[in-house]
């Protein structure tokens, strides 16, 4: 089921728990379709996605959905919303995020192990094969990462992810994809080019363009 | 029969032998394990609990001893101390078979929690053989364990097979204390020529303390097929799972010690093969 709520931080589409993401994305075209003259271009709204963790690999689809129709997802938010009256009883803050919207991780991320945060993600460990980062903001890893890295799927090309020693299995920024790695034991960064992923070793990379972008 | 187990306010330590993948060894480990910890002079009891495909009575040479299972125990038929096995030369040990024509789904944690509730005053050790995979059988062996013994082979699949279950261990509440790796089938000379993984890439791929490193040996599989556990039948083996045991006892041994083994195996080896050539003539 898919619905969407009003509170006082804005709109929110609630995607209940689901079995085919198909569906759900059926619904949502429906759902958007319908409300079309609401909302205008570049509109913001959240998404909640109950039982996130069994529907991670799921997220980009439905961001790219609501794209599709102008509109960007400005959070994704996850955990149980509180039942209250009044629009402000919506709190779907994730555990361990801090005021600036930074989650810090310090532990080994390992496989079949999903970090979903709708800001910045840094952590202090490895992120192992198998394992995966979803972030809204940018991901920074002191560590080596080899799972796969998610990030950007609310702040769009300007997120990057860095990591002391990058390799991963796919990195995604927004909705551009790579296999590329960095050099071994180099720390890199990856960041959006000309509509691309690119990988730049630390010493090489140029700043301020990464910032422009 | 309660009574012949009494001691006093200790509670055992409960490990559960763990993996994902199949194949690598846990049954086997926990077997010798539990023999060398009762030739120690332990209170040992193993649990079986990869029920439906069960080994480790076959592994012990108990199979034709077994009366009650598991299954019997969870479902009140006897009390766990009845269901016990003796092991023939260990007395000190005793084995909890599976039933094999069960399913895990007969059983739930809470019921593999509330029976080694019932055994931990009676032991030194509980050691649980977990079955592969990550799902119901995996969840009731690890439910009552204090401890983890993750064992993998020197090979990516099982490493990373390894760091899944070691990810669900954590959320079991599981801590870098008390996982332990266990690395098996490892051969010297495939490291020396740079062909297998060593023990520090595992390491550093799971980024845990390793208990113990076993040589890949053939003595295992003859031992197997005999239902005599190779610490047992007095191969060199012997000596790596009395260094692991005494780790668990506390005991610092140096892993590196486990390996000194298979070196010196080359040795006794080309003189086990010298006689038996002279005895076929």
């Amino acid at each position: 089921m898919v619905d969407f709520k009003m509170t006082k931080d804005g709109l929110i589409l609630m995607v209940e728990d689901y079995v085919s993401i198909e569906e759900i994305l059926t619904e949502i075209t429906d759902k958007l379709t319908q409300m079309g003259s609401f909302f205008t271009k570049g509109d913001e709204v959240a998404l909640f996605i109950e039982n996130h963790s069994k529907h991670v690999q799921d997220i980009p689809k439905m961001i790219s959905r609501i794209k599709d129709f102008g509109l960007s997802v400005s959070r994704i938010l996850v955990g149980k919303p509180e039942e209250s009256g009044s629009s402000s009883g919506m709190k779907v803050v994730q555990k361990g995020e801090t005021k600036s919207g930074t989650r810090v991780i310090k532990r080994n991320i390992r496989s079949g192990q999903v970090i979903v945060h709708s800001g910045d993600v840094i952590v202090v460990g490895d992120l192992h094969k198998g394992a995966e980062i979803m972030a809204g903001g940018s991901v920074v890893i002191f560590g080596r990462a080899e799972g796969v890295i998610r990030a950007g799927l609310n702040e769009g090309y300007k997120a990057v992810i860095m990591a002391v020693d990058l390799q991963p299995t796919l990195i995604q920024i927004s909705d551009r994809m790579t296999h590329d790695k960095g050099v071994e034991k180099v720390p890199s960064i990856a960041h959006v080019r000309a509509g691309r992923v690119v990988i730049d070793k630390w010493d090489e990379v140029d700043f301020e363009e990464v910032v422009k972008a | 029969m309660i009574g012949i187990f009494e001691r006093g306010g200790l509670v055992a330590k409960v490990l559960v032998v763990t993996s994902g993948k199949g194949g690598v060894g846990k049954t086997t480990i926990t077997a010798n394990l539990g023999c060398t910890l009762a030739k120690m002079g332990e209170k040992v009891a193993l649990i079986d609990a990869d029920i439906g495909l069960k080994n480790l009575d076959v592994v012990l040479g108990l199979e034709n001893r077994v009366v009650y299972t598991l299954l019997d125990v969870v479902q009140g038929r006897v009390k766990p101390q009845e269901a016990l096995v003796r092991h023939k030369v260990l007395r000190n040990m005793y084995l909890l078979a599976a039933s094999q024509i069960a399913t895990k789904e007969m059983v739930s944690p809470e019921d593999m929690k509330a029976l080694v509730k019932e055994l931990e005053r009676d032991f030194d050790y509980i050691l649980i053989d977990s079955p592969a995979g990550i799902e119901r059988g995996f969840r009731n062996a690890v439910s009552p364990a204090h401890m983890a013994l993750v064992v993998t082979t020197p090979e990516l699949t099982a490493i990373s097979d390894a760091d899944r279950v070691i990810g669900l261990l954590e959320n079991f509440g599981f801590d870098d204390d008390s996982i332990k790796l266990v690395i098996n089938r490892v051969k010297p000379k495939m490291i020396k020529s740079g062909d297998m993984l060593t023990q520090d890439d595992i390491k550093s791929a799971l980024a845990l303390d390793v208990l113990g490193i076993i040589p890949d040996s053939e003595d295992v599989i003859i031992a197997t097929n005999k239902g005599i556990p190779v610490v047992l039948d007095g191969v060199p083996l012997t000596s790596t799972f009395e260094n692991i045991a005494r780790r668990l006892q506390g005991e610092a041994v140096p892993v590196e010690k486990d390996l000194k083994v298979s070196e010196n195996k080359g040795f006794w080896d080309f003189f086990k093969h010298l006689f038996r050539r002279r005895g076929e003539k």
